[in-house]
């Protein structure tokens, strides 16, 4: 498998906060999804940023097909623009309420020299329709939309430059349930026709199981689990993994299990936790977790994990789940 | 019966947004409203509060009773009295549900004493209050900014309690929040019906979420309700085509979906 974006020992900072302290991840090309999950302020989206060049790295390094991001300039820059798009929570915020959507589309197509001039409005009502819309959307003002619709708009609008790598920063979160449902679908489609490969950010851990091969767990800008989503959500071995996965409300009773909580201790950013950082929240810290940052080894085959106590804890887990409601 | 509607209907102008025959809430019941963004869910909740008018809706027919007191078209001197102390409504964002300018403990105090507390009552049920919802009584020291969503949900939850509501309107109360803390809300109003017998109206487009907390819900859809029943019935065997396609919209976890 070739790897097609590489990050590599990230830290990003905001003035004295480290809200992204060494992170890696590894994206091979497409199609390929690649989760993150972990809960607000724990870095997900700022990572993505820091992927794609929005944000700048204190430390560590960004590669696309092997070249570090940093050095692109001129045409290379424009070129790796074209290659990573990304797509954000609320659509009626990233499109312009003065623009009509086809315009909106168009330009990205103008920008970057997708098309010669005379194929820019076929090409436009192509994208429209791949996305679901109606190839006679084009003049409509986003506002005349519904927010699925919008959502869509800018799915096409990303998709128009071609890109390799996508980021979806919780495309659905603020979407109704069989609107996201449709746009899940529309993104699965759009992955294998496109061979395309994105980050997907997500709180909704039913939603990286559907669209993700693999994920990352984060807890205060560190990657604390990693590997197959299969085997991270059937198994997860890192304490708050579990609280997160056990956490999931379910409809089925039969896939309802007893929720694992650990007191929620307000924790300073600024100032994480000495070893490792969930230690004065999980039930299983002993004195090495509190002294010694725990670093990611493998438990299984793609499944990865940074916990002193992780046998513990899944064995703990099993336990839980045998004696669910 | 602690809450009953009978045959309200809400317009905005000439459109009708809601239209219910009936919908009851017993003490001690947690009710799910269910049904995805703009189908009535907060519509019906505002009506119960008398604040369809901020809106710009109005309850154009219909009867809404707590504990047999009639709340449509009430003066709102009379509400006000209602308000807080017989039901209560918590928002989705529960940061901005304070005022940023006052130390939460300000406005809990204020609320309380406004509902007849004298200083020291108003103190010592604040404290029980916080206490019941597991906050530490310095947090009446913050202002809102300083408060994470789930401490803020806590708080918002304990002037409910505080005030001794019977009914708990609770309106997407968990879903700005990260889903470990939103397992904990979930807990705490669980334990407040269990303990206190509230009745908890719970508005929610997660229909997992209502499978989980809610005995009964209701599913509403262009201001109708389409379904009702136990949720565990609804929400396994729907019998409404619009009940089983939200059902089936639900991105599905469970080790066997695989």
């Amino acid at each position: 498998m070739t790897t097609l974006l590489q990050v590599r020992d990230i830290v990003i900072d905001f003035g004295g906060l480290r809200a992204v302290d060494g992170v890696s991840l590894d994206v091979p090309a497409g199609p390929f999804g690649m989760g993150l999950v972990g809960e607000s302020g724990s870095g997900k989206s700022t990572i993505a940023r820091g992927a794609l060049r929005l944000l700048p790295l204190s430390r560590g390094s960004v590669m696309l097909d092997g070249k570090d991001v940093r050095h692109f300039r001129g045409s290379d820059l424009r070129c790796f623009r074209r290659s990573v798009q990304i797509v954000f929570q609320d659509p009626g915020s990233t499109l312009d309420p003065r623009m009509r959507v086809g315009a909106a589309i168009r330009e990205a197509l103008v920008v970057h020299r997708m098309v010669p001039a005379g194929e820019l409005e076929s090409r436009v009502e192509e994208l429209l329709v791949e996305v679901g819309l109606e190839s006679s959307d084009g003049p409509r003002f986003p506002h005349q939309l519904s927010g699925g619709q919008r959502q869509r708009v800018v799915i096409a609008r990303a998709m128009a430059v071609e890109p390799r790598v996508l980021v979806l920063d919780e495309p659905t979160s603020a979407l109704d349930v069989t609107v996201q449902a449709r746009i899940l679908r529309l993104i699965s489609r759009l992955r294998e026709e496109h061979r395309l490969a994105y980050l997907l950010i997500s709180h909704n851990l039913a939603v990286v199981q559907q669209l993700c091969e693999q994920m990352a767990v984060l807890y205060l800008g560190k990657v604390i689990e990693r590997g197959s989503s299969r085997a991270i959500l059937e198994q997860p071995a890192h304490p708050y993994t579990q609280v997160l996965r056990s956490s999931v409300p379910e409809i089925d009773l039969a896939e309802r299990r007893a929720r694992i909580s650990v007191p929620s201790i307000a924790v300073d950013a600024a100032g994480p936790p000495e070893g490792c950082r969930f230690h004065p929240r999980c039930p299983l810290a002993v004195e090495e977790c509190r002294r010694i940052p725990p670093s990611l080894r493998e438990i299984d085959r793609l499944h990865e994990v940074a916990c002193h106590r992780a046998e513990e804890a899944c064995e703990r887990f099993v336990e839980s789940v045998d004696t669910a409601v | 019966m602690i809450l009953e509607i009978r045959n309200l209907a809400i317009n905005f102008g000439a459109r009708c947004v809601v239209d219910i025959e009936a919908l009851d809430l017993r003490t001690g019941e947690i009710l799910g409203l269910a049904g995805e963004s703009g189908s009535g869910k907060t519509m019906t909740a505002l009506a119960i509060m008398g604040l369809t008018a901020t809106s710009g809706a109005r309850i154009s027919s219909g009867s809404i009773t707590v504990d047999d007191r009639e709340l449509v078209h009430q003066r709102d001197t009379d509400l006000r009295r209602i308000r807080g102390s017989q039901i209560a409504m918590i928002f989705q964002a529960p940061v901005s549900s304070f005022n940023p300018l006052f130390k939460v403990g300000y406005i809990f105090i204020r609320s309380l004493r406004l509902h007849g507390a004298s200083r020291s009552e108003a103190r010592a049920h604040a404290r029980e209050a916080l206490e019941e919802v597991m906050l530490p009584y310095d947090m009446l020291e913050r202002r809102p900014y300083e408060l994470s969503g789930g401490q803020a949900q806590r708080l918002a939850i304990a002037l409910a309690v505080a005030l001794r509501s019977q009914v708990l309107l609770a309106d997407e109360p968990t879903s700005a929040l990260d889903v470990s803390v939103q397992g904990e809300i979930l807990d705490l109003i669980r334990r407040l019906r269990d303990r206190d017998g509230m009745a908890v109206l719970f508005i929610s487009h997660d229909l997992a979420v209502v499978a989980e907390l809610c005995d009964q819900v209701a599913v509403m859809r262009a201001g109708r309700i389409v379904e009702f029943g136990a949720s565990s019935q609804v929400l396994h065997s729907p019998t409404n085509d619009y009940t089983r396609q939200l059902v089936d919209s639900v991105p599905k976890l469970g080790t066997r979906a695989g």
